[in-house]
């Protein structure tokens, strides 16, 4: 045991070197698995994942790991009103959480971030969605009409 | 918090869609309502294409299905309905559907669409099956069938049948993109130990018959019971001896019809009906005694093979319910009649009581009215499917 006190180094693109303990780390399926199949006191090099954006991830991991272990006391409430609070960053950030989060597969990140795309555009109408993500509609009037008329049902009400 | 999460929201989302790989426009998409994603099909072509891959569907429904939080919406609905000729046309279509609880929450649920809606008789739902309807005009003579999609509204009519049957029990299986209607005669009198079984078939675009065998002479179907599809085979109750037909129509060796016991210990001659609830075969029965005390029970097939029953509820029906009602009901009127069984809760079932629809928690033994002046014994829990069930172009 003592596994707990372990640390695993990790270096950012951005060439920042972090000690977190094993236990956060391994919450990463990719770091975990580096950390099993390399030697344990090596560097582990995330490359696609910048300083800041781990710091952030971190943070979650910890929290969590946290929380599961008992170590911290708080509720499934709290833990939710916690990550909600967590994903309430400009959307570049959030855009790189998500990249972060599928690069070092944590699962949990990965379904937190992209809910919260799909709440913002949930509702929104496609006129919206194109602004929002700057997409040049390349759809002739006749062709978006037939479409539209395809799926007249999902325009027709709301719901569901 | 509100204030932030609503300025967040009003925030333009400065990521350019040329940015965001498959992959990702996948993850986020695939958490969205069914039809918030089909409305984004007229976004531009490239997510017209990514949401009409066979992949995206296959990925949606296994989402759902392997997700612990959500369920699938579904509704009750009223099969066919006695008293029609004495509803006014305005009140077919909203009594079509109950919109009974959050789990429904399509409000322009109807069967409009169908071509046949006459005003004094709404068509009449037979069957359903992986989120389609099979429909009838009649339920005597049985000769126009449509299968639709109230969902997307989609539907198609199928060839009428080669012979015409005053009364037939009807099945209807949809999967993997193809479906089937089987019916055969409600009754059997003897003396011939084999039946007339009519089967259409997507891949066909016909009826076909054969002569199988019948496991009883004289038996017959009870079809206020929808029929349940259930580990491969249909499933209908049959009142003469008590017992349970099934029939699997991909059982290539073994065709023709089976029999199934019912719990040994039933008592309810009339007042039962088949479901299934989160993928458990039932059985539920009010005991139909004039006098004396009477139960709801509800047994549970814990092993299908050896057809082994496990008793699971039965309650004391109390004069404490009728209290709960008691605004609505004479207390000398509470004829009490199963409807149906929650697709997603095995402590909820629905009965016809004292003139209301009634939903009942048998473990927390709470009564509400779902709906008043209901006098119809025909109700479906309709499921929807994760994803839309398209129906195959009819090339007949």
């Amino acid at each position: 045991m003592g596994s707990t006190s372990t640390k695993i180094k990790l270096r950012t693109s951005d060439q920042k070197v972090f000690e977190v303990e094993k236990a956060v780390a391994v919450q990463s399926q990719t770091i975990k698995y580096f950390y099993e199949n390399g030697s344990p006191d090596s560097v582990i090099h995330v490359h696609s994942v910048s300083g800041d954006i781990l710091s952030k991830i971190l943070d979650y991991c910890k929290k969590h790991v946290n929380s599961a272990a008992g170590k911290e006391d708080i509720s499934p409430e709290e833990l939710h009103e916690w990550d909600a609070n967590f994903v309430k960053v400009d959307q570049n950030t959030l855009f790189d959480l998500i990249l972060a989060a599928n690069f070092l597969k944590i699962e949990s990140l990965l379904d937190l971030t992209c809910q919260t795309v799909a709440n913002m555009i949930k509702g929104k109408r496609p006129e919206e969605i194109r602004t929002t993500f700057n997409i040049k509609n390349d759809y002739t009037i006749e062709a978006e009409e037939a479409v539209r008329r395809e799926n007249k049902w999902a325009f027709d009400m709301l719901g569901v | 918090m509100a204030e932030t999460s609503q300025k967040a929201l009003q925030q333009q989302i400065l990521i350019d869609d040329s940015n965001i790989p498959d992959w990702l426009l996948t993850e986020i998409l695939q958490r969205l309502p069914v039809k918030h994603i089909f409305k984004f099909k007229c976004v531009s072509k490239r997510w017209f294409i990514l949401i009409s891959d066979p992949f995206f569907a296959r990925l949606y429904s296994t989402r759902i299905n392997t997700s612990l939080s959500t369920s699938q919406p579904w509704n009750l609905l009223f099969r066919y309905l006695y008293e029609v000729r004495i509803v006014p046309s305005s009140m077919i279509d909203t009594r079509i559907a109950l919109k009974q609880s959050q789990d429904f929450s399509s409000p322009g649920f109807s069967l409009n669409f169908l071509p046949y809606s006459k005003h004094d008789c709404p068509i009449k739902i037979l069957s359903s099956s992986n989120g389609l309807l099979l429909c009838c005009e009649t339920f005597y003579w049985q000769k126009n069938y449509y299968i639709c999609n109230p969902l997307i509204q989609q539907w198609i009519a199928l060839p009428k049948p080669p012979k015409a049957i005053k009364s037939v029990a009807v099945g209807f299986i949809c999967k993997d993109g193809h479906y089937e209607v089987i019916r055969f005669p409600t009754a059997n009198y003897g003396p011939s130990n084999t039946l007339r079984l009519e089967t259409f078939s997507s891949e066909t675009g016909k009826w076909h018959c054969s002569i199988v065998n019948c496991p009883v002479l004289d038996y017959y179907i009870k079809t206020d019971s929808p029929v349940v599809h259930y580990n491969g085979s249909l499933h209908w109750l049959e009142f003469r001896h008590s017992k349970i037909i099934t029939y699997d129509p991909h059982n290539g060796t073994n065709t023709g019809l089976h029999l199934m016991n019912l719990p040994d210990d039933k008592q309810s001659e009339h007042l039962s009906l088949l479901g299934v609830s989160r993928g458990r075969f039932r059985y539920f029965e009010v005991t139909d005694t004039c006098f004396g005390p009477r139960d709801l029970r509800v047994w549970v097939l814990s092993d299908y093979d050896a057809q082994r029953w496990c008793l699971e509820y039965r309650i004391k029906f109390s004069g404490s319910w009728i209290d709960e009602v008691n605004e609505f009901i004479p207390k000398d009127n509470f004829y009490i009649f199963p409807l149906a069984l929650h697709p997603h809760e095995f402590d909820i079932v629905y009965l016809g009581y004292g003139g209301c629809l009634v939903s009942y928690n048998l473990g927390t033994r709470k009564l509400d009215v779902v709906h008043r002046n209901f006098y119809s014994h025909q109700l479906l829990a309709f499921v929807f499917s994760p994803w839309p069930t398209t129906i195959p172009q009819p090339f007949w």
